[in-house]
């Protein structure tokens, strides 16, 4: 099993009537892009900033790359990357001068040739001589990302990375982080765009109310949280099939799609087959049988957490 | 780290010099020259035989010049660095630096230095003009070296204030606050001439001595040649230069602390302590020498008065290491227990004794002399000490559990009944022994009149005031207690396996 490169143990972060993190555990190896999701108020952006260090932590572990946060904080440090999910960026210098005080700031060798690097990196090699305060949101959070990667870390936090960027941006956006992770580094990101976290997610996690309540690869998720939708297509069966599927133990949400249906199950593998066996029994001539599987929307929203929004 | 390799106070000098420096430069230069061509025209005109000579006029172009410097660094630069860490606070721009391997050092130093560039330099572009009237009424180069060195000194330590109240202060107004609050305490400060503390801060009295100004009659006594501590003369220079070094170690303390852990208080409670000692024994030590030139044995008005400036400035700090109540909650779920011991150590409560000792020590230096006679009023005040520093305290902290966000409401309210209702009834139903009922009249009747008649009442009352902090002690426990047990229920049902300390130093 490849190693842990951030490991988040029992976390509890409590605020003024409210604990915002409640014994949160996870762990994120290296080649892994781990998505936080969950409604507004979830603990997600709490969660990544205790795991940086920026905010303080009642009880629980944090160690990056092996360096504890608390006892080992400014090896640590060097170690991993936040990206907030604003843009504090200094309004009178340019994009090269502002990567330049993080650049010192953090000690990066061959200042000049790593900024350039960066720039290009996030497409804003155009804009390097332009004042922050002319960037657009999406320039900035770019700025920020670039800001993020200087010091070559290998833990990432990104927090609503792609917020205020353009579908071109996210796309690269989505290009960059795959390869990140290709490059080994851990990832771990909260977004909204669900269905755009899917793409790039190989594992997940579900809070709520400053709790993790699933967690794991995105077909582990479905299998956690009870739910999985499929899809059957049939030839010539017509009513009699989805008249069938409505009326068995399990299935939900039923709608039709092109020659067949695709539906919400309930249960095991064991009763999937059943239905199928049922469906082919009955006289169905199915051509097409499969999960519509690993889509992150599907499950927050099948997880209930969609009620706390 | 090297300060021009710090990223901090580079990022500074290039936001300074983007926003632009020359204007301002040329302005003070512009201010300057004036000086210099009025002086060489008033020498040339004769406006001398009114002033008395040329080093006289000299010295008072010298004198506004200094006056102009110290506006731009102190007042200037204050504003400024406040500002500069209020704003990047707010934006999330500090939390981005102090996520680099940056040391809480080099962070405070980046900003303590490089954001008010723009005031040093005004400042610096005025030594020359200083220089030049020097020179031409003939004024000892000693007097420029001097009230130089003086002048960057202050400033260095007003920056350091203006870090940490920037790192303290929710908006970035509260600086002007703080300064408001100073120029209109300073005209009392300055009649004090000597014997008051804030005039070797500031660093006034220094600067009249450097100008060798002799004064006579009354003023001779206020403004006479050394500063005296405890009757151990000292050159002013010395005095002033000593106490800002020791304020700006404490300080510098509490600034890299609060850079580390901006949520907690900067000092620790040695430190104040320790800060408090030092201010105290200092003012005590100054007018030490005073009492002893008066005819009668105590000049007692004096020592009330400095009596109440005890008070303020112990209440002060009371009120900056009150216990936080998130934090004492966090603390309680760490322990996984309810245990009033940490609450009590912690608790403001405990600063407020320990204040209250060393107020209590300070003001026997003054009693030392004249033990038997007034040993009564000696602890009358005393005990009126540790109950205005106790109830305060106190009723802070079980303002903030008892109401939380509407805390500051009922604890001035709370503050009006202690301590100002008294004098308020007395005035309406002219009955004045009612405004003996205040909080602090006890301790300062004592002090300023240890003779008094009334002392037995006195005592009655302070019984009474007594009776209503232990009171105030049993409703903060309770409540204590209360919150604690609730707060460790709640949580005895989450696993906590591992009670991590907080971070470590540097996060």
């Amino acid at each position: 099993m490849p190693e842990a490169l951030l490991a988040i143990g029992h976390l509890r972060v409590d605020f003024p009537d409210v604990v915002a993190v409640n014994d949160l555990s996870l762990e994120v190896c290296g080649g892994d892009v781990y998505g936080l999701i969950g409604p507004n108020g979830a603990g997600k952006t709490t969660t990544m900033r205790a795991a940086c260090g920026l905010q303080e932590w009642t009880h629980g572990t944090v160690s990056v790359a092996g360096r504890d946060l608390a006892r080992e904080s400014r090896m640590a440090r060097q170690l991993l990357g936040f990206m907030p999910d604003y843009s504090p960026v200094y309004d009178q210098l340019t994009a090269t001068e502002f990567l330049d005080h993080f650049a010192r700031a953090y000690g990066v060798a061959n200042r000049a040739a790593r900024i350039a690097e960066c720039l290009e990196l996030t497409w804003l090699t155009e804009k390097s001589r332009a004042l922050c305060e002319g960037l657009s949101r999406g320039m900035k959070q770019r700025l920020l990302l670039a800001k993020t990667l200087l010091p070559d870390p290998r833990v990432l936090f990104l927090d609503e990375p792609a917020s205020g960027l353009d579908p071109l941006g996210r796309i690269e956006l989505r290009k960059l982080i795959l390869q990140l992770r290709d490059g080994g580094r851990a990832i771990l990101i909260s977004s909204h765009i669900l269905s755009e976290m899917s793409e790039f997610c190989n594992k997940a996690g579900i809070m709520e109310r400053g709790r993790l309540v699933a967690s794991g690869t995105i077909a582990e998720l479905g299998r956690q949280i009870g739910q999985r939708r499929m899809l059957v297509k049939w030839r010539a069966a017509g009513a009699n099939g989805l008249e069938m599927l409505k009326q068995t133990a399990g299935v939900k949400n039923v709608s039709t799609v092109d020659d067949g249906a695709s539906f919400d199950f309930e249960g095991g593998e064991d009763a999937l087959d059943e239905v199928l066996r049922s469906l082919i029994g009955h006289g169905v001539r199915v051509t097409e049988w499969r999960s519509m599987g690993d889509d992150l929307e599907q499950i927050f929203l099948n997880s209930g957490a969609k009620a706390l929004m | 780290m090297n300060l021009f390799e710090n990223p901090i106070f580079l990022t500074e000098r290039r936001l300074v010099h983007r926003g632009g420096v020359m204007a301002p430069i040329f302005l003070m230069l512009l201010i300057g020259l004036s000086m210099v061509v009025s002086l060489c025209y008033n020498l040339a005109v004769g406006e001398v035989a009114h002033v008395g000579s040329p080093t006289d006029l000299g010295k008072g172009y010298y004198a506004w010049l200094l006056v102009l410097q110290a506006l731009v660094l102190m007042v200037g630069g204050f504003s400024r660095i406040s500002r500069t860490l209020v704003e990047e606070r707010r934006s999330g721009m500090l939390d981005s630096n102090r996520l680099t391997p940056l040391t809480s050092g080099e962070l405070a130093r980046g900003y303590w230095l490089g954001s008010p560039l723009r005031e040093f330099y005004m400042a610096v572009s005025l030594m020359p003009v200083g220089l030049a009237i020097i020179a031409i009424t003939r004024l000892p180069l000693g007097l420029w070296i001097g009230t130089q060195t003086l002048l960057f000194t202050t400033a260095l330590l007003f920056g350091l204030l203006g870090v940490l109240a920037g790192m303290a202060m929710p908006r970035a107004q509260g600086g002007v606050g703080i300064l408001a609050v100073l120029f209109i305490t300073l005209p009392t400060m300055l009649a004090a001439g000597r014997f008051s503390l804030t005039n070797y801060l500031v660093p006034v009295y220094a600067a009249v001595h450097l100008f060798g100004v002799e004064p006579t009659g009354f003023e001779a006594k206020l403004w006479g040649p050394d500063a005296n501590l405890f009757s151990v003369k000292m050159h002013p220079l010395m005095y002033t230069l000593g106490l800002q070094a020791l304020l700006g170690i404490l300080i510098w303390r509490g600034v890299k602390r609060k850079f580390g852990r901006p949520e907690r208080p900067a000092l620790l409670r040695w430190e104040v302590l320790t800060l408090f000692g030092l201010l105290l024994f200092a003012q005590y030590g100054l007018i030490w020498e005073w009492r002893g030139e008066t005819t009668k044995p105590y000049d007692f008005p004096r020592l009330a008065t400095v009596h109440i400036g005890a008070l303020i400035a112990g209440l002060m700090i009371i009120a900056s290491q009150v216990l936080n109540l998130e934090e004492t909650r966090v603390g309680a779920l760490r322990r996984g227990t309810a245990a009033m011991g940490g609450v009590m150590w912690r608790s403001g409560a405990c600063t407020a004794v320990g204040l209250a000792v060393i107020a209590v020590a300070g003001l026997g230096t003054q009693f030392v002399l004249s033990a038997k006679r007034d040993i009564w009023a000696y602890l009358l005040a005393d005990v009126n000490i540790l109950i205005v520093f106790v109830t305060f305290a106190i009723l802070l902290e079980l303002c903030r559990l008892q109401f939380r966000r509407r805390a500051m409401g009922f604890f001035a309210l709370g503050l009006f009944v202690l301590y100002a209702l008294p004098f308020l009834l007395s005035g309406m139903l002219d009955a004045s022994p009612l405004a003996d009922f205040s909080f602090v009249t006890p301790g300062y009747l004592a002090v300023s009149r240890p003779e008094l008649e009334d002392l037995p009442f006195l005592t009655k009352v302070t019984a009474v005031q007594c009776a209503i902090t232990v009171a105030l002690v049993y409703f903060w426990t309770t409540r204590w207690r209360r919150m604690l047990t609730r707060t460790v229920a709640a949580a005895s049902t989450t696993p906590h396996p591992d009670p991590l300390p907080l971070r470590s130093e540097g996060m």
